[in-house]
């Protein structure tokens, strides 16, 4: 069983419990504009260029066979011609041209994920992200059990928006379940990201009914997300299907701005990471809502 | 224990004045003691050198200025202005006739001087000194023998003290001076001649050691007598009790161990004498005083008074050594925690309260260690997590499990072994029966390698110093480079030990210390000064430098020169001896292409622990002057920098005269991309049983990291990996460039704000400003 995927973090501290090793998954069926791994949503690999790293020294637009690259002030990649071949990436000099994505094995995978386990403890682990983890759910669930077997603990980030035999496979190889929750009402969830959510707060609820360890995440995007009527909503409605439920909400992050640039496109969000006080703020809310377990950094 | 208790303690009003007093004060080269040592040493001529010795100790005690703050109740100085930097012509008065005038002005460790001084200097001391002081005569007979591998090789301890000593500081609270000198008197009966001049000096050292407590006690009074203030009276108590009999409470042996490190330093003016343990063998008089009524805050208080004392003493260096060991350390290192002999945990009230008075102070000393292995207690690695998110850059700390069997397997019992302590920076020792001469070299094995790319000659200067084996086009393959590699190493390392040989002897026999051997095991007993090798574990230690430069640079050259053949050895060697001035792409692919020692690639590590291994093994083959081993140490403090001045371009892609990778074992700054744990796998993998000598890995965290209880929960996790990876030692630098860049606009605002340079904390604004930039630089792992 192979798998694509596009990054592996070690010490990561903010997504599950104690240090954790999280493997990017590619390919998601939602299409947030507020996209944090925007190179994460396409399923396919795909060539990245990132211009702080490139010298400017023209060898990958001399050894590209297919007329996929051209240099002006920056190189510039022609998506459709390029056919991941990687001899510009070889050639390079710097560090500028890299294949994302790559297909491994879930084996290859996994012993990745745990080389780092010294670090694990008694609660830290792995992780799976991405993109969405189960949008190659196969793959995910074979990674994911192959950690078990070593006793490691296991966490998978995912929007849920995914068949029911998806969920019910990742149920006995996963620990904890990061689920996000953007908006609640079905209609602005489509009209912003492209599809509705029923399926999400379907298989949300069957993960409750299954006892699975769920943490409920909103990621507050200015402009978007981050309205108090619609962290109230969310808040009231996960509380009505799990009365112990727990909530995180992930301030926003606008380092991701750069990985834009280097995609060659606009980030459509303004605005910088709440301040403590915004925080406190929505966290208010959420104690209003009779939150009992609010998921803080 | 009482951790919850001491963790509200707030900092004592009297503490903060005191600090704020201290910092105020400016510093001055420091002539006085010269000048008493001068005037007995003529008066001595023609006595044995370890009685000339303590002859003159004991005047500088009887004679030195002596001052007591009002509201102070830890009292003694070596100087009566603090933060004085004493002029020791015994060991260096040549290199002082020099730099006098420039000590104001120099760009590292200033001092201000006084006319006057200046004047006496030339007048009265230098004249005696020239060609008797252990500077000169270093010189005279291994001068030129060190000039030729200075390069390669820097032969340390050459105009001052060795230091880096834990002396018997639990010896010391339960005689005193008076109980030394009775068993030094017993000795004398049985002695032969030679033994006889030792207790001798050691007697008229300790009679100095009375005299001087005795003299505070007479000044606390008279101030008592004229402000009524209960402290001084309190004071002129204790000092008068220490200076005839041995310490009973907390007070007592607080100010005790303060008297001991004062003398050490009068009698040594070394770069570091070491507490050690202190939370064990001050815990017995805690104790006793607890169970008398002390309070908490008490005790706080009188352990903050002791933190002030240990920052007032600083080391004057020549400008040289000043580049290497930046900041004026003089190490007073004090380990908390670890465990006792027999396994069972070691931490008790102490612990915690020294954290907490490290918490309050956030200065440069006392160098505080924090000692953990698997069983460390939650507590204790959460109240030390806590305070290294404050940046003081401490406790830095050290890994039993790795220690333990490191110094097991050079000779040293278990029972020494589970009573380690640190020395000055991060030099590893047993506590109170050991020489180890720490520092003895440093080895810069990364210019060993350009001398082998290149016929033995330097690349920037163009002389050949080292031997001449081929070049790199000559090399066939990669292991004839390896080959010849070898070989060039063999050929310092026998140099070395040479001139490190000749460095002891003029020790043994210009710098006796006889108060210093009366606090380290064996000597007494054996009748044999430390210098002679008196001590029960005698080493020498040497710095193989820098395991991350050498990894890199072999690496790219086996996979891009030998292995890919992307790079032809003639343009590689090209670009290295013209600093990649026309060679952009080259250096490019030597960054990006070649894998990098830090990000857990485990045959670019293994070439760091090839070479580090090589290095340590052929050190087996020597012994010092004192009949004991050398040992690897794996360190530079800030000495990468001035070490990197040294080396031209490196083919890790390093421009000629850039700074080595920092700290000893850390990876080369920026090239670590992978996250602190994949660095810690590649540290992992470097041979920590043969670098007993000390090790140091620097990282940065962003104090981000340590604002949440989770994230301290975290950090203690990472704590806990690194124990069972069996790394020795790790500091952590907590900061961020906002901070860095205010405090170099505005100096004067931020006089406190320390930072971790290598081995130890320095005041950020009193570093030159390619150091502070070079801080500045190093990477800083942002929470993911």
């Amino acid at each position: 069983m192979t798998g694509i995927i596009f990054d592996l973090k070690r010490f990561a501290v903010h997504d599950g419990g104690g240090l954790r090793s999280t493997l990017f998954l590619k390919g998601c069926p939602l299409h947030c504009p507020w996209c944090q791994n925007p190179e994460g949503m396409d399923h396919k690999p795909a060539l990245w260029y990132n211009p702080n790293d490139c010298l400017g020294c023209g060898s990958c637009v001399a050894v590209c066979t297919e007329q996929a690259l051209s240099l002006g002030e920056r190189v510039h990649v022609e998506h459709s011609k390029c056919t991941l071949c990687g001899k510009c990436e070889d050639v390079c000099p710097g560090s500028a041209l890299e294949r994302m994505g790559g297909t491994v094995t879930a084996k290859e995978a996994a012993e990745r994920l745990l080389r780092d386990s010294v670090f694990f403890g008694a609660d830290g682990g792995v992780t799976l992200s991405g993109g969405e983890a189960l949008s190659q759910w196969e793959f995910a669930a074979e990674v994911l059990s192959l950690c078990k077997e070593k006793g490691t603990d296991t966490a998978i980030e995912t929007c849920l928006l995914a068949p029911r035999k998806a969920v019910e496979a990742m149920l006995p190889v996963t620990d904890h379940f990061l689920i996000d929750i953007k908006y609640l009402d079905p209609i602005i969830h489509e009209k912003v990201i492209g599809v509705d959510n029923r399926q999400i707060l379907d298989n949300y609820e069957f993960l409750v009914s299954q006892g699975a360890d769920v943490i409920v995440r909103t990621p507050l995007i200015p402009g978007y997300t981050a309205t108090e009527e619609n962290i109230r909503n969310i808040a009231r409605y996960i509380r009505t299907v799990d009365a112990d439920t727990k909530y995180e909400l992930l301030n926003f992050n606008p380092l991701c701005r750069s990985k834009y640039t280097a995609l060659e496109r606009d980030y459509p969000v303004e605005g910088r990471a709440f301040s403590e006080e915004e925080m406190s703020g929505f966290y208010k809310i959420l104690q209003e809502e009779g939150i009992l377990h609010i998921i803080k950094e | 224990m009482q951790i919850e208790q001491i963790s509200k303690l707030a900092c004592p009003e009297r503490i903060a004045r005191l600090k704020e007093e201290m910092l105020e004060e400016p510093r001055f080269a420091s002539i006085e003691q010269a000048c008493i040592v001068t005037d007995s040493y003529k008066e001595t001529e023609g006595e044995p050198r370890c009685i000339q010795r303590a002859k003159a100790l004991k005047a500088a005690l009887e004679k030195i200025a002596i001052r007591i703050e009002p509201e102070e109740r830890i009292v003694g100085n070596r100087t009566s202005g603090v933060r004085g930097g004493v002029v020791f012509p015994e060991t260096g008065a040549s290199w002082v006739d020099r730099e006098f005038e420039t000590l104001p002005t120099r760009p590292q460790d200033k001092f201000q001087v006084r006319q006057e001084d200046i004047d006496a200097f030339r007048r009265d001391i230098m004249p005696y000194w020239r060609g008797r002081s252990l500077e000169d005569q270093v010189r005279m007979a291994v001068g030129s023998q060190v000039d030729a591998i200075a390069k390669v090789v820097k032969i340390n301890q050459k105009d001052h003290s060795q230091g880096h000593i834990c002396p018997n500081t639990k010896k010391w609270l339960k005689l005193g001076p008076v109980g030394i000198r009775r068993e030094a008197e017993a000795h004398l009966d049985q002695a032969d001649e030679r033994q006889k001049d030792f207790y001798r000096s050691v007697i008229l050292s300790m009679e100095g050691a009375s005299a001087f407590m005795e003299r505070y006690a007479v000044l606390a009074e008279k101030m008592y007598q004229e402000t009524k203030k209960e402290n001084l009276l309190e004071v002129a108590k204790v000092c008068h009790k220490l200076a005839v009999s041995p310490a009973e409470t907390y007070h007592e042996a607080v100010q005790a161990t303060w008297f001991l490190y004062v003398i050490l330093q009068m009698e040594g003016n070394a770069s570091s004498f070491s507490p050690g343990r202190m939370d064990q063998y001050l815990y017995p008089y805690y104790e006793n005083s607890r169970k008398q009524g002390m309070t908490l805050e008490d005790a706080l208080e009188l352990t903050e008074c002791l933190w002030l004392k240990f920052n007032q003493l600083v080391y004057l260096r020549n400008s040289n050594s000043a580049k290497y060991f930046a900041g004026f350390p003089i190490g007073f290192n004090v380990a908390i925690g670890g465990q006792n002999e027999d396994g069972s945990d070691a931490s008790n009230d102490l612990s915690y309260l020294f954290l907490q008075a490290q918490s309050h102070l956030l200065l440069p000393q006392p160098n505080l260690s924090l000692r953990i292995y698997k069983g460390s207690p939650r507590p204790l690695l959460e109240a030390a997590s806590r305070v290294i998110g404050l940046g003081s850059g401490m406790p830095q700390v050290f890994n039993d499990e790795a220690v333990v069997p490191a110094l097991e397997s050079h000779g040293i019992s278990h029972e020494d072994a589970m009573n380690y302590a640190i020395v000055g920076c991060v030099e590893l020792t047993t506590h109170g029966n050991a020489l180890a001469w720490s520092d003895a070299a440093m080895f810069n094995l990364l210019k060993a390698l350009e001398l082998t790319l290149n016929h033995g000659v330097d690349m920037l200067n163009g002389e050949k110093t080292g031997l001449d084996l081929g070049d790199l086009t000559t090399y066939e393959t990669f292991e004839d480079l390896e080959a010849a590699f070898a070989k060039q190493i063999d050929y310092f390392s026998d140099k070395m030990v040479e001139c490190v040989s000749q460095v002891e002897k003029m020790h043994e026999k210009l710098l006796p210390t006889p108060f210093l051997s009366s606090v380290i095991d064996d000597c007494l007993a054996k009748g044999q000064d430390v210098t002679q090798g008196g001590a029960h574990y005698n080493f020498a230690g040497v710095q193989a430098i820098q395991v991350a430069n050498v990894a890199d640079s072999l690496a790219a050259i086996k996979s891009l020169v030998y292995d890919k053949k992307k790079i032809s050895r003639e343009d590689l060697l090209r670009a290295l001896q013209t600093n990649y001035e026309n060679a952009p792409l080259i250096r490019a692919m030597l960054l990006n292409k070649a894998p990098k020692y830090g990000n857990d690639v485990d045959w670019v590590d293994q070439l760091g622990a090839k070479w580090v291994n090589y290095f340590a093994d052929g050190l087996k083959k020597y012994r010092n002057g004192r009949g004991g081993i050398y040992q690897m140490g794996l360190y530079t403090v800030s000495a990468h920098v001035p070490m990197g001045q040294n080396v031209g371009a490196s083919a890790d892609g390093r421009y000629a005269k850039d700074p080595l990778a920092d700290g000893g074992v850390s990876a080369m700054y920026g090239r670590d991309g992978q996250g602190p744990t994949a660095l810690l796998q590649s540290v992992a993998k470097l041979p920590f049983m043969k670098a007993s000598n000390g090790t140091l890995l620097n990282m940065k965290f962003l104090p981000q990291f340590f604002k949440t209880e989770t994230g301290i929960y975290k950090f203690t996790e990472l704590l806990r990996a690194v124990c069972n990876l069996g790394i020795s030692h790790i500091q952590f630098n907590v900061l961020n460039e906002k901070d860095l860049r205010a405090a170099q606009k505005k100096p004067e605002e931020y006089r406190s704000l320390t930072v971790r340079v290598a081995g130890y904390t320095a005041y950020f604004t009193e570093l030159a400003p390619d150091l502070q930039e070079e801080i500045i630089a190093r990477t800083t792992y942002e929470a993911i």
